[in-house]
């Protein structure tokens, strides 16, 4: 069995770049609540 | 080894340009692990000579080289350099080489943004170091860029403020990629409780990075806005409070100590079985431990500023749950010393490392403890026994755990044994002399030594001078280490596939230097 590359592999592709957006949204999230929420909160 | 085949579609499989278009265009997860070591090398060596220049101050009391101004200056950007360019790049490093053939993956799951992460990274210190040649000079503040002393930093603070952003940026799209990489491209067979600790360790790291890292960039964010936008987030006078900016960091900060010790963890338990001749002694629970760490990572800050004042509620809370970091701790030091029991064990570079690592992570870890009981912190606290005390923790601890790394998968890099005799020189000297540097420093804090200072009243004069000859030692035994790695880059004798006596993981099942592209054919794992 051929293990494929990310770009040989559409469906393998899309997997890895909907979960890389995922987390990316949850270090966004992270972002915002401890800048506006916590900071605005406070500040 | 899978024969490559040429077809349309996979002929960019074997395109491997040459010169300086491959380091800079490259996707390949072995040579951007590659940029990620040698930068850090070089990092290391740029943020040691800092502490050279602070050793040299404090040689003897009274101010002999640099001005205090100056001072504060290397301090700070010693740290600044040390965790951010130095040991967290050195981790990713490891991470960008050993994971894909750890899980048996062709290359990283994202490899564009994995070059942009290194890349992005070389920006931010390339930036941070022109500070140093701004009016005003570098950040001088420390590394914890407490507001309201950081407000005073001159044309620098902007600039840092930007590098401290991209670096953020930089981490958490490297965490990205390894949380998609080992999510989804293991190879068929392996489950993530087959997986090798190194790679569970990055895991775990990857995590903690993605939820901390924004942590950081929110304050710093706020610390801008202060200085130009006229906000007040840290500023009583328009009713804010400088001490939110310290719960800020520290809730950032607390998880970054465990972002530079996980992947340690991970490396020491690899080279212990492999050394030791048998499996790790109680995985899972090593990997429930690495977890349970990683947790208690966000519920322990407050305990780097005990003396800002709080509830007595609070102080029991963050000395209580910072000692339950002990249990996991010991649960992986019981693990591997039992690995080690009645093992055949034989003292290769790696496993020397490792087993100081063992020894001298432990005795941080101790003063760890006692700087988590509040009554005792309010004694110890901004003493040189703080700084003794971390030390101990990144030195002997994380730093050691990538020398070990290095030496244990050098070969498997280069394709070269590297001179065993000069590494394991340069072990007993760097051994020794990192207890001599620090160690001291325990005695200097205990007797009331501040940190962060130039100058010292004369009765720490003695053991200031151990310590910076210590220093001074140390130093000069890493150009040992660069020596060795450039001569087994250059050649050697040939590293076999194995390298070690039948070491686990899949790493070694490919030849030595790895091929530019590893699994090509998905590996079988049982």
């Amino acid at each position: 069995m051929t293990t494929p590359a990310p770009q040989d592999d559409p469906a393998l592709r899309r997997r890895n770049v909907r979960l890389a957006i995922a987390l990316g949204l949850l270090a966004a999230v992270v972002y915002l609540i401890f800048f506006v929420v916590k900071g605005m909160g406070e500040g | 080894m899978a024969h490559h085949e040429h077809t349309a579609d996979a002929a960019h499989h074997d395109d491997k340009p040459h010169g300086i278009t491959r380091w800079l265009t490259t996707t390949n997860h072995k040579d951007i692990g590659t940029m990620y070591l040698v930068f850090s090398l070089a990092m290391f060596l740029i943020g040691g000579l800092f502490a050279m220049v602070v050793r040299a101050e404090l040689f003897q009391p009274g101010l002999q080289f640099v001005d205090p101004g100056f001072f504060n200056q290397m301090t700070t950007m010693h740290a600044l350099v040390m965790v951010f360019g130095a040991v967290m790049p050195a981790t990713v490093g490891l991470a960008n080489w050993m994971i894909p053939m750890q899980i048996g993956a062709p290359d990283m799951a994202l490899p564009r943004m994995n070059l942009f992460s290194f890349w992005l990274l070389f920006f931010a210190f390339m930036l941070l170091l022109s500070t140093l040649f701004l009016p005003g000079g570098a950040p001088a503040s420390g590394w914890t860029l407490y507001p309201p002393l950081v407000l005073q930093t001159g044309n620098a603070f902007p600039v840092a403020v930007f590098a401290i952003h991209l670096m953020g940026a930089s981490s958490i799209m490297g965490s990205i990629n390894v949380i998609v990489t080992i999510m989804n491209m293991r190879a068929p067979g392996m489950s993530l409780l087959k997986m090798p600790l190194f790679s569970w360790s990055w895991l775990i790291t990857a995590y903690l990075l993605i939820l901390v890292m924004p942590v950081l960039a929110g304050g710093v964010t706020m610390l801008l806005t202060d200085h130009f936008f006229a906000t007040s987030f840290f500023n009583p006078a328009g009713g804010g409070d400088p001490v939110l900016f310290q719960h800020v960091f520290w809730f950032f900060g607390h998880p970054e100590v465990y972002i530079m010790i996980l992947p340690a963890f991970g490396i020491v338990s690899e080279i212990l079985q492999t050394f030791s001749r048998k499996p790790i002694f109680g995985y899972e629970a090593m990997v429930y431990a690495i977890a349970s760490i990683a947790f208690l990572s966000f519920i322990v800050w407050a305990h780097h500023m005990f003396t800002v004042g709080m509830p007595l509620a609070g102080q029991m809370f963050f000395t209580l749950s910072t000692m339950l970091i002990a249990i996991p701790t010991g649960v992986k030091v019981f693990n591997w010393t039992a690995t080690m029991w009645r093992g055949s064990i034989t003292f290769e570079p790696p496993m020397l490392f490792a087993i100081a690592f063992l020894f001298l992570f432990t005795i941080g870890g101790f003063s760890g403890l006692m700087l988590a009981i509040a009554p005792a912190d309010f004694q110890y606290q901004d003493t040189y026994f703080v700084v003794a005390h971390f030390h101990y923790v990144l030195v002997p601890g994380a730093v050691f755990a990538i020398m070990a790394a290095v030496y244990y998968w050098l070969p498997k890099w280069t394709g070269h044994m590297y001179d065993m005799k000069l590494a394991k020189f340069h072990f007993w000297m760097s051994t020794i002399f990192v207890n001599v540097l620090f160690f001291p420093q325990h005695f200097l804090g205990l007797a009331g030594m501040p940190r962060r200072i130039p100058d010292y009243a004369t009765q720490f004069a003695d053991w200031n001078m151990v310590s910076s000859i210590g220093a001074f030692g140390f130093g000069l035994s890493q150009l040992l280490f660069v020596y060795i790695i450039y001569k087994a880059a250059k050649g050697g004798e040939k590293a076999t596939a194995q390298v070690w006596d039948n070491p686990p993981g899949l790493e070694w099942t490919v030849p030595s230097p790895a091929p530019y592209h590893t699994f090509d054919t998905a590996p079988e794992v049982k």
